[in-house]
């Protein structure tokens, strides 16, 4: 770890006056870190202080200390927070089971062309830079169920009209959907630049050796992509905890609860409900669980790291 | 080298049925691109057709892609009657601020922990890496409630204050930073140059593709941004682009036609320069991918 008395003498002021280049990455960084400090730091401790109080936002000195009844409280059968945790949790899974593969594929198909590429990249990556509210209003007049284009194409199929975020069976896979339509480019970038930086020599080496296609994949691109993989699945897992715009603006939770995520669920409670104290708990058992993903994910993929 | 050897022997007639197999494989790759091209195009390219449709054309059971009557009354509306120049000038001020602070702090940082020496350098450079992992939901209330009680709130201060930092665009800048040769700046410095001088001259010139990467990502990534504006603004003329057209969503659901020339306002100008940026935008994700 750190030597307290290395830590001393680099600390030392008289070197720093007399220095600059001492000085210069201190005169940054304080501001820097007291920046950190009061806009991230602060607001997690205040998060847990809040937590712990039936927080009153107007006069939040008189709020009382409950300690954890916050928390003991969302698991009451009024709660909504079971509804939203296993929302949640489904659509993380559905989001990242099916957004790794589709953008590593994409990848591998946009690999192939050279002059093309940059417009089938455009395409792919359009929807991802644009506004989540923009592409939840647009594809919630898609899917109406009365006036959709989708439902029109549907029906012209033979196929029955759907309710999509109208039914309450649905809709969650419905908003599913239209985040996996959006982002599939960004996790495609990100592998094609994965792929680019695989040594040629590698492939040639194992197509001299007899490999054929399917081998190739499997055996060399593949373990060589295993960094790149771990870091898209990370991403993909983080953002799908962080759903929110599509949610607020497709169906504000319904029908029902049917649509309640963790995220919005924080929103609801907080400043609709007007219950701080529970919101801020809620707020820090997603961060628990979602460093637990995280740590997890790591876990998984670390042993197959190194090639 | 291997691309050459092929072609050559590619035209060797003995070839001929490589060659055709290989052009098979490119068409069927060619349709199955288009193929998802347009399943991503063609929604904003509805959009976009429908915006100039008019309010019965768009709810007919019969719908149409192209507009049988081309109509620009959706957008007479929306910027008359609802403030989304406005809202445009809004999310324009906010974006262009808060990318230049981003730039400005993140390239300073960057450059602080590329080319010095200090004490728990790499401590530091650890915590403000792993704050990338803090979501916002976890912090957004409480920022709420400091900005709250700082009085920020309808504000641009307030709007623009919680993102003056970007421990990514930090990351990024000082990976670029790092492979800038030491030597110039060591140069520099027995020249007698002031930090900031060498900071200014010399890094930031040399830094110009990650800043742009780093600029586009950011300014795209505010634009974007419905959370905070959401929590902060409740005045209809404060609404950045997001906002606005959320809100436009909420209070005329049933007019699809001023939702979807709303959207379409928000929508066309970020492609656009998507457009223009492809190549700086492509690159800066793929560079995140480089841990």
């Amino acid at each position: 770890m750190t030597n307290v008395n290395a830590v001393a003498r680099g600390l030392s002021l008289y070197k720093m006056i007399r220095r600059p280049r001492v000085l210069f990455p201190w005169l940054v960084l304080t501001p820097i870190l007291v920046y950190y400090a009061v806009f991230l730091i602060y607001p997690l401790v205040y998060a847990v202080w809040v937590s712990l109080h039936l927080w009153i936002i107007e006069k939040p000195d008189s709020s009382p200390f409950v300690l954890l009844q916050n928390y003991r409280d969302l698991l009451l059968p009024t709660s909504r927070f079971p509804a939203a945790f296993f929302n949640t949790l489904k659509y993380v899974a559905i989001r990242t089971v099916v957004l790794v593969p589709a953008g590593l594929l994409l990848a591998l198909l946009l690999s192939r062309f050279v002059r093309s590429q940059r417009f089938y990249l455009f395409c792919v990556f359009a929807p991802v830079v644009c506004p989540g509210a923009a592409i939840a209003v647009l594809w919630t007049v898609l899917l109406h169920p009365r006036f959709g284009m989708i439902n029109n194409v549907i029906m012209g199929l033979g196929l029955p009209r759907q309710g999509f975020l109208t039914s309450a069976d649905q809709a969650l896979y419905a908003i599913v959907g239209v985040d996996i339509w959006q982002n599939m480019g960004f996790g495609a970038v990100i592998f094609l630049a994965g792929l680019l930086g695989i040594p040629e020599q590698f492939i040639e080496a194992a197509r001299i050796d007899g490999a054929n296609r399917w081998q190739l994949f499997w055996k060399v691109t593949l373990p060589l992509l295993a960094p790149t993989t771990l870091f898209v699945t990370v991403i993909t897992l983080i953002g799908a905890f962080q759903v929110f715009d599509l949610i607020l603006v497709m169906t504000d939770g319904g029908p029902g609860y049917a649509t309640y995520v963790l995220s919005y669920l924080i929103y609801n409670e907080g400043m609709l409900r007007n219950n701080m104290g529970s919101a801020t708990a809620i707020a820090l058992i997603m961060f628990i669980i979602i460093m637990l993903f995280t740590r997890l994910e790591f876990r998984l993929m670390r042993p197959r790291w190194e090639y | 080298m291997a691309r050459q050897m092929n072609a050559s022997l590619a035209r060797a007639p003995w070839n001929r049925r490589i060659r055709i197999g290989k052009l098979l494989e490119m068409s069927l790759l060619h349709l199955v691109m288009l193929a998802i091209s347009a399943l991503m195009f063609l929604p904003f390219l509805w959009m976009v057709l429908s915006s100039f449709k008019g309010f019965r054309e768009i709810l007919s059971l019969t719908p149409t892609l192209w507009p049988k009557r081309f109509t620009l009354v959706n957008y007479q509306t929306i910027m008359t009657q609802l403030p989304f120049p406005r809202y445009f000038l809004n999310s324009f001020g906010m974006a262009t601020t808060i990318t230049a602070i981003v730039l400005f702090t993140s390239s300073l940082c960057g450059y602080v922990f590329a080319k010095f020496e200090f004490v728990l350098k790499n401590l530091i450079f650890t915590l403000i890496i792993s704050s990338m992992m803090i979501p916002f939901a976890v912090v957004v209330l409480p920022l709420y409630l400091m900005i709250a009680r700082m009085h920020l709130t309808n504000n641009y201060v307030g709007l623009v204050l919680p993102s003056f930092m970007s421990a990514f665009g930090v990351f990024l800048m000082r990976q670029f930073m790092e492979a800038i040769p030491s030597e110039l700046v060591d140069a520099a410095r027995i020249d007698g140059a002031g930090e900031m001088w060498i900071y200014w001259q010399i890094m930031i010139p040399l830094s110009m593709s990650a800043l742009s990467a780093l600029g586009v990502f950011t300014f795209l990534w505010s634009w974007n941004n419905l959370w905070w504006p959401l929590m902060i603004i409740s005045q209809p003329a404060m609404r950045p682009l997001p906002l606005g057209i959320a809100s436009l969503a909420w209070e005329f659901a049933t007019r699809t036609d001023l939702v979807v020339a709303g959207a379409a306002i928000a929508v066309v100008p970020v492609l656009v320069l998507f457009m223009l940026m492809t190549r700086t935008i492509v690159r800066g994700v793929a560079l995140t991918g480089m841990k």
